[in-house]
C-alpha cells in the first residue's frame, strides 16, 4: 500500500517536470497569443483629440471588427474561393488519390515502390519551393507548358484572372496527392484478406471488388483525408502568396489567410486581422469536430 | 481500422506470411488480365510524368542561362551547360546571401526539430506512461491545439514576439517552433504503442526512479517514432512561411524560403533574378529530398499514425 502511494508521488512528480517545458512554451507561444489574440479582436484603436494631438486610447469595440471583416467584399470573395478549392480541387485530387491507391493495392502495378515515392516526391518539396517551380511553369515567356501547347494552336494562360485559382489548385493537388495516396493505400492493405477472398470465390471481379468492398471498408481514411484536405484549403497561403510575384490577378485579399496578413501589414487593422484569424479558426474547429462525429458514427456502424 | 493494419502498410510490407501478397493474388491469374495491367499502368505512368515533370523542368532550367530560359526549349538540356555558373552565381549574388538564408533554414530546422523533439518526446511519454491528475485534461488540450491552423496562430504569436522584443531576431522563428501539439499526439501514440507498461512497473520494481526509467527505457524505446518526429518538425520547420514572413525583415536572418520569394518579387525588374530563383529552388529542396529518400520509412509510419488522429 505505502510502495504503490509512494510509487504514485513520484510518478506525478516526474510527469510535472518531463511536461514542464512543454507547458512553458505552449502558455507562452500558444495559450497567451490565442487569448490576446481574442482579446484585441473585440477592441479597437481610438485618437482622441482629434487631430491626433490627443492621445490613444483602447476602447471595447464589441463585434465591429468582425463585422467589418465579414462585410468586406474581398474577404469574402476569398472565402467563396477557399470554397471552391474545397468542392472543386479537393474532390478532383481525392479521386485521383483513391484510383492510385487502388490500383496499387490491385497488385497490378510492376515497380510499385518506384511509382509510390515517386508519386510522394512532390510532398517533400517545400510549398513554397513547390509554387515558384509551377510558378515558372505557368509563365508564359519560360514555360515549356505553355510552349508546348502554343506549338499545338492552344493559347493557355494559366495566370489569367479566372484560370489562376484554378492554378492555385493544381499546386495543392500536386503537392497533396501521393501523401493521400500512401494513406489511402495504407487503408486498403488493412482490408482483411479473407473478405476479398471469398468475394473472390463468390466469382466478384477486380473492378466490382474494387468498389463495392474495398471502397466502403476504407471510408473512415477516406472521410478523415477529405476533411484535413478541406481543412488545408481554408488555410491556403503560400501558394497563392507566391504566385502573386507571377502575375496582378491574385490581390492581397485572395484567400482569408492573405487577408489576415494583409490586414496584419503596415497600414492594415490589426485588431480585425485578430477577428478574422479568430473566424478561420473557429471554421477549422468546427469542421474539425464535424470530422470527428462523422468518422465515430462511421466506426461505430461498422 | 486499427492502427496496426495502417501501419502494415507502410510501403516495407510487413504482413505475415500466410496473408497473400499482392503479387501472388489471384486476380493476376485470372483470364484475360492483361488489359487491366496495361490500363492500369498507363494511369499510373501518366500521373508519374505529372507529379515528376515539374522537377525534371526545375533540373533542366537549372542548367540554363536567363536569356536560354526563355529562348530554348525547357524539356531538354541546352549546351553548353550553365549549372555551375547558376550555382556560382547563386552563392555570390547579394553578397553570398543565399548561402546565409540556407544555413539559417538548416539552424531553424535543427534546433527547432531537436528541440521539439526532445520537448515532446518527454511530454507524449508522461501523457502516455505516467498516472496524474490533470493527465486526460492535457491530452484533449493537445488533441484540440492540432487541430489549430498553424497560419492562424502566426499573426497572434507575432503580437507576443513583438511585446517580448524578439521580433527580428533568431529566437522570433526558432521559439515558437519548440512547440509542435501534432508532434506531442504523435510521441504519446508512439509510447503507448511501443513501450509495455509491464517493463515499467519492472524497473519500478528493481527500484529504478522515474527519470531513469524515462531516460533509458522510455527513450530507447521510442526511438523510431521519435526519429519520425523529428523528420516531420524539420519538414514543417523548412516549409514554414507565415510567421517568418511576418517577424523576420533583416535579409540576412530569413530562411531560404522567404528569401527566393523576395527574389522572384524582383525579377520583373531584373530578369537576371528568374534563373536564380530556379536554382535556387533546387537548391533548397535538395536537403529535404534527401532526407525524404533515405527515411522515407519513418515518413510513412508517421502519416499511417497521422491518419488515425484525431
Amino acid at each position: 500500500m505505502t510502495t504503490s502511494t509512494a510509487t504514485f508521488v513520484s510518478e506525478r512528480r516526474a510527469a510535472w517536470v518531463l511536461l514542464a517545458p512543454l507547458t512553458f512554451f505552449f502558455a507562452i507561444f500558444f495559450a497567451l497569443p490565442i487569448v490576446l489574440a481574442a482579446v484585441q479582436s473585440f477592441q479597437e484603436t481610438k485618437v482622441s483629440g482629434g487631430l491626433g494631438i490627443g492621445g490613444v486610447s483602447t476602447v471595447f469595440a464589441g463585434f465591429d471588427n468582425y463585422v467589418a471583416v465579414l462585410t468586406d467584399g474581398a474577404i469574402l470573395q476569398g472565402f467563396l474561393r477557399v470554397l471552391l478549392l474545397g468542392v472543386i480541387q479537393v474532390p478532383v485530387m481525392m479521386a485521383i488519390a483513391i484510383l492510385m491507391a487502388l490500383l496499387f493495392d490491385a497488385g497490378i502495378i510492376w515497380g510499385r515502390q518506384f511509382f509510390q515515392t515517386a508519386a510522394f516526391l512532390p510532398h517533400a518539396i517545400p510549398g513554397v519551393i513547390a509554387a515558384l517551380i509551377w510558378g515558372g511553369l505557368y509563365l508564359p515567356q519560360i514555360s515549356p507548358i505553355v510552349k508546348g501547347l502554343a506549338a499545338l494552336g492552344i493559347k493557355a494562360d494559366f495566370l489569367g484572372n479566372t484560370t489562376v485559382l484554378f492554378s492555385v489548385m493544381n499546386i495543392t493537388t500536386w503537392e497533396w496527392i501521393g501523401y493521400n495516396m500512401i494513406i489511402l493505400y495504407a487503408a486498403l492493405q488493412s482490408v482483411p484478406r479473407e473478405i476479398l477472398e471469398s468475394a473472390r470465390v463468390e466469382g466478384a471481379g477486380g473492378i466490382r471488388i474494387a468498389l463495392s468492398i474495398k471502397l466502403p471498408l476504407i471510408v473512415p481514411a477516406l472521410v478523415i483525408s477529405l476533411a484535413f484536405s478541406i481543412i488545408g484549403s481554408i488555410q491556403q497561403f503560400a501558394s497563392p502568396v507566391v504566385l502573386s510575384t507571377f502575375t496582378s490577378n491574385i490581390d492581397s485579399k485572395f484567400t482569408p489567410n492573405m487577408a489576415v496578413f494583409t490586414l496584419a501589414g503596415g497600414d492594415g487593422v490589426p485588431q480585425r486581422a485578430y477577428a478574422l484569424a479568430m473566424v478561420i479558426a473557429l471554421l477549422a474547429f468546427v469542421l474539425s469536430f464535424a470530422v470527428l462525429r462523422i468518422r465515430d458514427r462511421t466506426e461505430s456502424n461498422r | 481500422m486499427t492502427l496496426e493494419g495502417l501501419r502494415q502498410g507502410d510501403g516495407t510490407d510487413t504482413r505475415p506470411e500466410t496473408v497473400l501478397k499482392p503479387q501472388n493474388r489471384p486476380n493476376r491469374r485470372r483470364a484475360g488480365t492483361r488489359l487491366p495491367v496495361v490500363i492500369g499502368m498507363a494511369i499510373i505512368i501518366v500521373l508519374t510524368v505529372y507529379c515528376l515533370f515539374p522537377i525534371y523542368w526545375t533540373v533542366i532550367a537549372s542548367t540554363k542561362s536567363t536569356n536560354e530560359l526563355a529562348s530554348t526549349s525547357g524539356v531538354w538540356f541546352s549546351f553548353p551547360i550553365h549549372l555551375v555558373q547558376n550555382i556560382r552565381s547563386l552563392f555570390s549574388v547579394d553578397g553570398g546571401l543565399f548561402g546565409r538564408w540556407m544555413l539559417n533554414s538548416v539552424l531553424y530546422a535543427a534546433v527547432g526539430g531537436v528541440g521539439c523533439m526532445l520537448i515532446s518526446g518527454a511530454a507524449g511519454y508522461a501523457l502516455a506512461m505516467l498516472r496524474f491528475r490533470g493527465s486526460r485534461g492535457a491530452s484533449a488540450i493537445i488533441l484540440v491545439g492540432t487541430m489549430l491552423p498553424a497560419t492562424v496562430l502566426a499573426f497572434p504569436q507575432f503580437l507576443v514576439l513583438t511585446n517580448l522584443g524578439l521580433v527580428n531576431t533568431y529566437w522570433a522563428v526558432l521559439l515558437p517552433s519548440l512547440i509542435s501539439p501534432f508532434s506531442v499526439f504523435l510521441a504519446r501514440m508512439f509510447a503507448i504503442q511501443s513501450v509495455p507498461r509491464d517493463l515499467i512497473e519492472a524497473a519500478r520494481i528493481d527500484g529504478a526512479g522515474e527519470f531513469r526509467i524515462a531516460r533509458t527505457l522510455g527513450a530507447t524505446l521510442m526511438a523510431p517514432g521519435l526519429v519520425t518526429i523529428l523528420l516531420i518538425h524539420v519538414v514543417a520547420i523548412w516549409n514554414n512561411f507565415f510567421l517568418p514572413l511576418l517577424v523576420l525583415n533583416a535579409a540576412d536572418k530569413l530562411p531560404a524560403t522567404v528569401g527566393l520569394y523576395l527574389w522572384n518579387g524582383k525579377v520583373t525588374q531584373n530578369p537576371d533574378y528568374q534563373s536564380l530563383v530556379i536554382i535556387g529552388s533546387l537548391v533548397s529542396a535538395i536537403p529535404l529530398i534527401v532526407l525524404f529518400l533515405t527515411l522515407q520509412r519513418y515518413w510513412r509510419s508517421g502519416l499511417a499514425t497521422g491518419a488515425v488522429k484525431a
